[in-house]
């Protein structure tokens, strides 16, 4: 039988009367997964059950084929980068590493040396010998992945590890997290809401909304399912008319309408963007359509999220 | 930075409890620590616990002149009201209900759990920890008060100080593991906490007998005022007569030695285990459709096991306590002391008004009552006796029912209310009060004649106790055929009437020996505390027999099930 990064089977968590989780069964492959949502989406409770943290109302979660609730066992092998900010503040961030990284097993030298190393990955260094009541949220989060990734765990769960990091920071971690999942076959849940922030780590993603798992599979597939959602662009032309008779002989362009706001703009509504954006090229040069501006109004991610909870 | 990783790799892992357990209590000590002396709010309590530092040199200057021991008294009352009735429960709570609660509200305990640590270990450790530090940090705040009391007293009763000091580490455990609890129990504990101290602790603890052995501060007052000797007087140092330990001791009626210790044992037992219980958040509701579960029904009583265990060891102590040492006890004793006085100027009751007079205005005498069982036997003897005029009584051990003793007390009263009334009116030598010590003395000879068993002396063993056992005492003995209500009687039978008063004092003991009554609670006993075993045995049975192998079958069922699902949904 084939073992499963994370499999649950009717899962589902309720904070007294709100839903959390409803009725989530997936089964995740091993690797590097996005867990992908909106804010509130559940991907933090999803995340907590995962590493024992929660306990579900009712269902059943297994990860590498091990139940996790009450099991220290299967605990040995995860690392855990949490949401909260909150950390042992008295301490220092080389002792707070380096104390974490006994309880998950290692020698109190080697603890020392490995704290001092992982501090030195995550780019610490400089203030590990500072007290974490110090420090800014980037290092906080920071200090988190030293913590989660110091005892070099088999399985890593990192909820939101790049949020409030600068962009330089941000690269080396994403470097860092492509390195693990790659190179040193670890398999890591890592959630996040911002879409082109996971895109740079994996392809294989699950999409959360509303405490229901709506898609799982790689990026390539989401984004062709995006490709198919009507999105609206707006478009400012000096010759509106033309275009708006040229357009509406496609297919694939829905709708034209003024910009009720500023009439300079026109709103298209596609439900191809790959062939809209063609299309738009081929014009410009050859019927010589002047576009001073062009943007998209809603193809982020909740859109798409939208889009695939009406579809279900 | 590929490689730096791989460095990270190459450090060998070993678990074991030995490992995890310096990190745990180390980080748990740093943080008491950071608590107590780092943050500023700590200093409030800290302060408080101080405040008796104040109080002394206060209460040295305030007053002109004191003897040395009223000075202690009240040091051992600002002690034993203050200090242990409100200062430590207060500060306990303030450091130990925070010792999960914050963890658990902001939620940083995360880095803890989700490591390879049992969660029983954690409650563990942690209790450690605080065992280490607050302990330490109390009994020096403790000799600290001491010396600022004692400096300008000239540092006398360190006998008392040491006292205080060793049941200040007693409370501080206890209420640190009850605390605990607390804290874990209540997202925010203060309230919770101070309504305990306040007014479960303080405020209820005065309003009746049974709600005070409800409260933990009843267990440690009574640490206080150990041991009792057989007077009933405290032969601890931090009892001065009149004062709140020694009133403790005459109307608080403390714990007996082995009660507290039990107690006070269980009590942190209990509060440990529903800590790590809560913690693990284990269910005590019955799951749904539990039995048909691949687990079963051990799969629930894993679930239970720390509530199993709990409950195990509250019955296993209170069935302990119900059958070997109640039922083994080989009797029931109990002793009574009385003052007999005989005051020719009657000063005790007041004629005149319509109420007559009880028996300790009269004075002849008192009355015990008992219940005997069918079976049971009664002993009534006199135990200890002094008289300010001894070869001038004669005194009587009665038993009787109740009509003859009725009949006798009602006769009396009307004598005595007869007497006061006329003797209101009359001097004292006019003869009235020697007619009625005639009188009396006829009822007295009535009563004995109608007794079940009476028992006649005039010379009682003086100075010297006489056990309950020792059978050459002359006493009564009645063996009770049915359930009977006994009426044991010590009266004055005899006696020269002098204008002077005359004290007869005794303290006479009664041992019911109770066939019925201890086989009763040896059974009551015996059951209760099978049930705790059978409690503790189910989780014993759990621990052994429930492993994950059940849970991987029950993972591989649950997997076969999805599969045949998902086929039927294809086809």
């Amino acid at each position: 039988m084939k073992e499963y990064f994370i499999e649950t089977y009717d899962l589902n968590k309720w904070y007294k009367e709100v839903m959390a989780l409803n009725k989530i069964t997936v089964k995740i492959d091993r690797g590097i997964v996005g867990l992908l949502g909106p804010n509130g989406a559940g991907k933090s409770t999803f995340l907590n059950i995962a590493t024992a943290q929660l306990r579900q109302s009712s269902g059943e979660i297994y990860v590498e084929g091990s139940e996790v609730w009450n099991n220290p066992e299967i605990l040995k092998r995860f690392g855990f980068c949490p949401e909260q900010e909150i950390l042992f503040e008295w301490m220092t961030g080389r002792k707070f590493v380096r104390e974490l990284a006994q309880i998950s097993g290692l020698s109190r030298e080697a603890a020392n040396k490995a704290a001092v190393e992982a501090i030195k990955l995550v780019g610490l260094t400089e203030v590990m010998d500072r007290a974490i009541k110090g420090y800014s949220k980037g290092m906080r989060q920071r200090i988190k992945i030293a913590q989660a990734i110091v005892h070099d765990p088999e399985i890593l769960f990192l909820d939101e590890p790049l949020q409030s990091t600068d962009p330089l920071v941000r690269r080396e971690l994403v470097q860092l997290i492509q390195k693990l999942g790659r190179d040193f076959g670890k398999n890591i849940l890592i959630s996040s809401h911002i879409l082109h922030e996971v895109e740079r780590i994996t392809n294989k993603i699950l999409l959360i909304y509303s405490g229901r798992a709506i898609a799982q599979g790689s990026i390539s597939e989401i984004r062709e399912l995006m490709d198919k959602i009507p999105f609206t662009i707006r478009i400012k032309t000096p010759d509106r008319k033309r275009l708006a008779t040229i357009l509406l002989d496609y297919d694939f362009v829905l709708n034209v309408a003024p910009d009720i706001e500023n009439f300079e703009y026109i709103n298209i509504r596609t439900n191809n963007s790959n062939a809209f954006y063609k299309l738009i090229q081929e014009l410009a040069v050859e019927s010589k359509v002047k576009i001073l501006e062009m943007a998209t109004l809603d193809a982020g991610l909740e859109a798409i999220f939208d889009y695939l909870t009406k579809r279900k | 930075m590929e490689k730096l990783y791989e460095n990270l790799t190459k450090y060998e892992k070993k678990f074991s409890w030995k490992r995890r357990f310096g990190p745990i209590y180390r980080l748990y000590l740093s943080k008491l620590i950071s608590t107590l002396f780092k943050q500023g709010k700590s200093w409030i309590f800290n302060a408080l616990i101080l405040l008796p530092i104040i109080a002394g040199p206060i209460v040295a200057f305030s007053v002109n002149y004191m003897l040395a021991n009223e000075f202690y008294s009240l040091y051992s009352d600002i002690m034993f009201r203050g200090y242990f009735g409100i200062i430590i429960p207060l500060f306990t709570m303030y450091i130990a209900s925070t010792m999960f609660n914050d963890e658990k509200n902001n939620r940083s305990i995360t880095y803890l759990t989700s490591r390879p640590i049992h969660r029983f270990e954690l409650v563990i450790i942690k209790y450690l920890g605080y065992l280490t530090v607050v302990p330490l940090f109390i009994i020096v705040a403790t000799l600290l008060n001491y010396l600022s009391f004692g400096v300008l007293a000239g540092l006398m009763y360190f006998n008392m100080a040491l006292r205080f000091m060793f049941v200040a580490f007693i409370a501080t455990v206890v209420y640190g593991a009850v605390f605990m609890l607390i804290g874990l129990l209540f997202k925010n504990p203060l309230w919770f906490g101070l309504f305990f101290v306040f007014i479960w602790e303080f405020v209820f603890a005065s309003f009746s007998p049974t709600l005070r052995s409800l409260t933990i501060s009843y267990y440690i007052k009574s640490l206080i005022v150990y041991p009792i000797n057989e007077y009933g007087n405290s032969e601890s140092p931090a009892v001065f007569p009149g004062n709140y330990a020694d009133v403790f001791v005459k109307f608080g009626s403390p714990a007996k030695a082995l009660t507290f210790s039990v107690v006070l044992l269980v009590v942190i037992i209990i509060s440990i285990v529903l800590s790590w219980a809560i913690l693990q958040g284990d269910r005590l509701r019955v799951p749904y459709k539990a039995g048909k579960r691949p687990g079963g029904w051990k799969y629930y009583l894993k679930e239970i096991r720390s509530y199993l265990i709990t409950f195990g060891i509250i019955f296993l102590t209170v069935g302990l306590t119900l059958g070997p040492v109640v039922g083994m006890k080989k009797a029931y004793y109990s002793s009574t002391i009385t003052n007999i006085t005989i005051l020719p100027n009657w000063s005790w009751y007041t004629p005149g008004t319509n109420t007559k007079p009880s028996v300790n205005d009269m004075g002849w005498g008192t009355m015990e009552r008992f219940t005997v069982r069918k079976n049971d036997s009664l002993r009534f003897m006199p135990r200890y006796g002094y008289s300010s005029n001894k070869e001038s009584f004669q005194a009587a051990l009665v038993l009787c029912n109740e009509s003859t003793f009725t009949k006798f007390f009602e006769s009396c009263q009307n004598l005595w209310f007869l007497w006061a009334a006329q003797q209101y009116q009359a001097p004292y030598d006019s003869g009235l009060f020697r007619q009625l010590i005639l009188n009396y003395f006829n009822l007295a000879q009535e009563f004995l004649d109608d007794s079940i068993a009476k028992l006649i002396f005039s010379e009682v063993p003086i100075e010297t106790f006489t056990s309950y056992d020792d059978l050459t005492t002359p006493s009564i003995s009645y063996q009770a055929s049915t359930k009977t209500t006994f009426y044991c009687v010590l009266l004055i039978i005899d006696y020269i009437a002098v204008p002077n008063a005359e004290f007869y004092g005794y303290d006479f003991g009664f041992v019911v020996d109770g066939t019925k009554t201890r086989i009763g609670s040896y059974v009551l006993g015996f059951v209760i505390s099978a049930f705790g075993v059978g409690l503790i045995g189910l989780a014993i049975y759990s621990l052994a027999t429930y492993s994950s192998k059940i849970e991987i079958e029950r993972y591989e069922k649950k997997v076969a099930e999805f599969e045949e699902k998902n086929k039927n949904i294809a086809n």
